[in-house]
């Protein structure tokens, strides 16, 4: 009753019948002839290339009843091979792996494969799609592939054999099927073409073998298409018409826009090819081997064999190369290789699509390097100088801006300091931290040498403290006591432990830190002259509203988040 | 309702007629184009005339042209839902799988709904017909291993199966997939008749026409929108505010605007859950985001093509003033770069990118270019 499409119904039944897989074939041949058929294999090669007939041809041979032994001509009458082709033999069992890829299943054919076989020599598990069983599955197989029982033999067959484990690897014969040439998928089809008795026209085919891009069933899907819109004999328009075959004249028309740099023609020449009915993505491909065809013109001449063309595109090509040169299609080409990506990423591609094309028509293009060599050549000392110049300028300029940033950064610091500094201050004497009266008098420089070293944010942390004693290479620091969050931070991120190396560096004798809190009553005695932005302390207590003003304004609060700062104090500039 | 009723995909139809009318029709095949084309639709349909007991053999244009008979028992139970032999494959039927209960509805079709809903259904006869046909809506969100799953089925599916995977995008399906299956394209539909369906829906001719064109051809998503724009939504006037103000934006109101943007499309995907209650809310937020996305991109490619091509074609010609300011600003070149831009934007609204963010770097972006390189 229903129609069993071109690629199951001519599904090869011989080692010899398997297309554009001779060697793999006759490497099996001679191994059955031999004696050494291994007892697991795996094939791997993209769609369509035979895997799956070819080891259904294996079992075949292993398995057929009309002769005694391994048979590299399998009869294809016996019950056993029958039952085979059709993928049902009680001995063959044809397993797919991506439905079946549980550990649980291979341990039932674990189970399994220690009886012996029903009626034929032997037990012969297939494993389609291969690579989708998961990774405990595949150790569960590993001791029953390395040893199997004398009877069993596997054959595994995948797309991706990268996804399949080494171990399971390197415990078979491995098999890579090549992608099969145009030429013999032509000669297929024209075979099959033949066999049904339809009519076609000559030209026809070697497209359609173009098409199917190395896979034999790819070939047959579109042939089965072209079939079933019931025009005989077939025509090459077809393949326009019903297959999304770009019209190559429309493709050339819009390389041919893109090459003289029209927008409005090149707009005009997509919205052609869209309305032909064809995909984005496909007209990006089509764009790339038109491209390509180009480039190889421009590289090996016109009447190079790298081209699979008819006379008349070849002349086509010829002119159309003229307005390119080789720069700007390689340069097409590969904006054209990731345009495709994003094509294939977007429901609505349209826009982009058009968006490309324009910019490609609107680019400049390139110069052609022996011009370029010419025209500096001619135009002698005074360009190459002017070039010089500009790239003076431009470094020169670079560093005014390097300047300016580096100046900008600071002042960002400064911001957060409350109080200008300058950009590398003088280390202070090691006499200036001997005893503690000298560190409090020159603590305000010593803020300013941590804030250059570690960053700011230390030296506003700082800020809040003042030195209280200093005892045996213990320098004693004391937080305000409304600073408890600040004092906490200074002892976090090993902070601590950076200030007390940069101050042991400078004072020649290694130096420890100890934090601690005012209690309030310290704070009372202390006197003015102590704390120098005790002012600052006061004005923030008296108006917290003006506090939260402040840091509540963008600027502040992103100075604040940059510097993982806090404010501790706020002075006003009188002069403000 | 029958294959004949279906508009504007008379070439994929074709095909199928053929393909019917000389006994040839494949055993698996892939429904690609836009979202809202009639996929779906020509899928039931086609699946009905499989189904029938008593087709009805006509000429249509002069090509054979088969439809259902509308009345046989088949037919009957068809059209009330429930024919046994015709199996709808979609992801929110994980929640009716073994052990799929009460787990959130999926993002991509788990391979347990495959098993279950596809493969063990393959297996058993057909009950009323002589056929059984299988439908698997969204399948471009079968995952890597579900695709495997369905590879051996696919391509040696019982005589009495048909399997129809519907996709928007084909290049999500592995090629081992598609080389199993018959590829049958659905084009874009014709704008003059969207828009004539959206007048019928009693949209106005303005917002009608920018719909149409803003879908590119996909009615399903216009009528969507028609839709919301009924429901008193304010879509076509959220599209007229954003022109305006990308026409006048500067760099200080940039994250304003993202911020008004991103508010817009929540209160767009609130409206539309009201309208579309069984998709789920993410699905519709990221949905509303796109539309506001596609507007920039409709603006941006207006921009592009103000020059080279006539301006009642515009997809915002009823804002011309604002694009032409905005061309002033913009080059066709840098418009070209914007819409390169915006798509990436369209990828990680996909993704799943905090859209605050998106919104944010969408339109700084598009400030940005215009104060530091103004038109010379």
């Amino acid at each position: 009753m229903a129609y069993t499409v071109l690629a199951r119904k001519y599904r090869s039944q011989t080692f010899d019948e398997v297309v554009g897989q001779d060697p793999i074939a006759k490497t099996l041949k001679n191994a059955i002839k031999t004696g050494r058929v291994a007892h697991a294999y795996l094939f791997a090669g993209t769609r369509g290339v035979g895997k799956t007939t070819m080891a259904r041809v294996l079992a075949k041979a292993l398995n057929c009843l009309s002769v005694d032994a391994p048979t590299t001509d399998p009869c294809c009458k016996c019950d056993s091979c029958v039952a085979i082709s059709a993928g049902e033999d009680i001995d063959v069992v044809e397993i797919d792996g991506a439905s079946n890829r549980g550990i649980d299943e291979v341990r039932e054919l674990r189970q399994n494969a220690i009886y012996r076989p029903a009626r034929c020599r032997f037990k012969i598990y297939i494993i389609d799609e291969v690579h989708m069983l998961t990774v405990p599955a595949f150790n569960a197989l590993l001791k029953t592939l390395e040893e199997p029982p004398s009877h069993v033999k596997f054959i595994f067959a995948t797309t991706e054999p990268n996804k399949v484990i080494a171990t399971i690897q390197s415990r078979c014969q491995r098999f890579d099927f090549s992608n099969i040439s145009p030429a013999s998928i032509a000669e297929q089809l024209r075979f099959i073409l033949g066999q049904e008795k339809i009519e076609y026209e000559p030209d026809l085919v070697v497209p359609l073998a173009r098409m199917a891009n190395g896979s034999m069933r790819d070939g047959l899907s579109l042939l089965d298409r072209l079939i079933s819109t019931g025009v005989q004999p077939l025509s090459c328009d077809l393949l326009e018409e019903y297959l999304g075959r770009p019209d190559s004249e429309k493709i050339h028309t819009l390389i041919g826009q893109i090459g003289d740099s029209k927008a409005a023609e090149t707009l005009a020449a997509t919205e052609d090819l869209i309305r032909s009915g064809l995909g984005e993505v496909q007209i990006a491909d089509a764009l790339i081997e038109c491209m390509r065809d180009l480039m190889v013109i421009k590289s090996a001449g016109c009447d190079t064999d790298l081209l699979m063309l008819t006379e008349q595109q070849r002349k086509r090509a010829g002119e159309l190369a003229e307005k390119f040169d080789t720069a700007a299609l390689i340069y097409n080409i590969t904006a054209l290789e990731k345009l495709r990506w994003a094509l294939r990423n977007s429901d609505t591609p349209r826009a982009l699509l058009d968006a490309s094309v324009l910019r490609f028509a609107l680019s400049e293009h390139f110069l052609n390097i022996d011009e370029l060599v010419a025209r500096l050549q001619a135009g002698s000392g005074t360009t190459v100088k002017k070039k010089d110049l500009t790239a003076a300028n431009s470094r020169s300029d670079a560093e005014t801006q390097g300047r300016e940033r580096t100046e900008s950064h600071s002042a960002r610091g400064q911001a957060a300091d409350a109080e200008s500094q300058p950009a590398s201050p003088e280390p202070p004497a090691p006499s200036e931290l001997s005893d503690i009266e000298s560190i409090r008098s020159n603590w305000q420089r010593i803020l300013e040498i941590i804030g250059a070293r570690l960053g700011s944010g230390t030296a506003a942390l700082l800020k809040g403290a003042s030195p209280k004693r200093f005892e045996d290479g213990q320098l004693t620091l004391e937080f305000d006591a409304s600073a408890q969050i600040q004092k906490q931070m200074c002892e976090s991120n090993g902070r601590a432990e950076q200030i007390q190396s940069l101050l042991s560096e400078h004072s020649g004798s290694p130096i420890r830190i100890r934090f601690q809190v005012a209690s309030q009553e310290q704070k009372q005695a202390q006197t003015p002259t102590e704390r120098p932005d005790r002012d600052g302390f006061v004005a923030r207590r008296t108006s917290t509203q003006r506090k939260n003003e402040i840091v509540s304004d963008p600027a502040v609060r992103e100075v604040l988040l940059g510097l993982n700062a806090t404010v501790t104090g706020i002075e006003e500039d009188p002069a403000d | 309702m029958s294959l004949k009723d279906i508009l504007c995909q008379d070439k994929p139809i074709s095909l199928l007629q053929r393909a019917y009318a000389h006994d040839k029709s494949s055993h698996a095949y892939i429904f690609a184009g836009l979202e809202g084309v009639g996929k779906f639709k020509t899928a039931i349909e086609w699946a009905k005339l499989l189904l029938c007991e008593d087709p009805v053999a006509g000429k249509k244009e002069s090509l054979h042209f088969t439809d259902s008979c509308g009345a046989c028992g088949s037919c009957r139970l068809f059209d009330a839902g429930s024919h046994p032999d015709f199996n709808h494959v979609y992801k929110e039927l994980r929640e009716f799988t073994k052990d799929g209960k009460g787990k959130a509805p999926p993002v991509e079709l788990p391979i347990d709904v495959i098993r279950e809903f596809l493969i063990e259904k393959v297996a058993t006869r057909p009950t009323v017909s002589e056929r059984k046909v299988f439908v698997v809506s969204e399948a471009e969100k079968l995952n890597v291993s579900s695709q495997n799953c369905v590879l051996k089925v696919l391509e040696e599916p019982p005589e009495y199966c048909c399997i129809i995977l519907l996709c928007t995008r084909l290049e999500r399906l592995l090629p081992t997939t598609k080389s199993r299956c018959q590829t049958i394209r659905f084009g874009p539909i014709d704008l003059e008749r969207i828009t004539e369906r959206l007048r019928e829906m009693g949209t106005d001719l303005k917002k009608a026409r920018y719909f149409a064109r803003l879908s590119g051809g996909s009615l399903g998503l216009a009528c969507q929108w028609a839709e919301l724009e009924l429901a008193d939504a304010g879509l076509y006037a959220l599209k007229r505010n954003l022109v305006g103000s990308i026409a006048n934006s500067e760099l200080p109101d940039a994250l304003e605007l993202a911020q008004q943007s991103l508010d817009d499309s929540k209160r767009l995907a609130a409206a539309w859950s009201n309208l579309d209650k069984s998709t789920s809310r993410a699905d519709l937020n990221r949905r509303a985001q796109k539309t506001l996305i596609q507007m920039v991109i409709s603006v941006l490619h207006d921009v592009m093509t103000l020059d080279v091509m006539p301006a009642e074609i515009l997809f915002n010609f009823d804002q011309q003033e604002q694009v032409k300011k905005l061309a002033n600003r913009l080059e066709a070149e840098q418009a070209a770069e914007k819409i390169a831009d915006c798509y990436e934007m369209l990828r990680w609204i996909e993704s799943g990118v905090n859209e605050k963010l998106i919104f944010e770097q969408l339109l700084l972006s598009l400030s940005v270019s215009d104060t530091m390189t103004p038109k010379q």
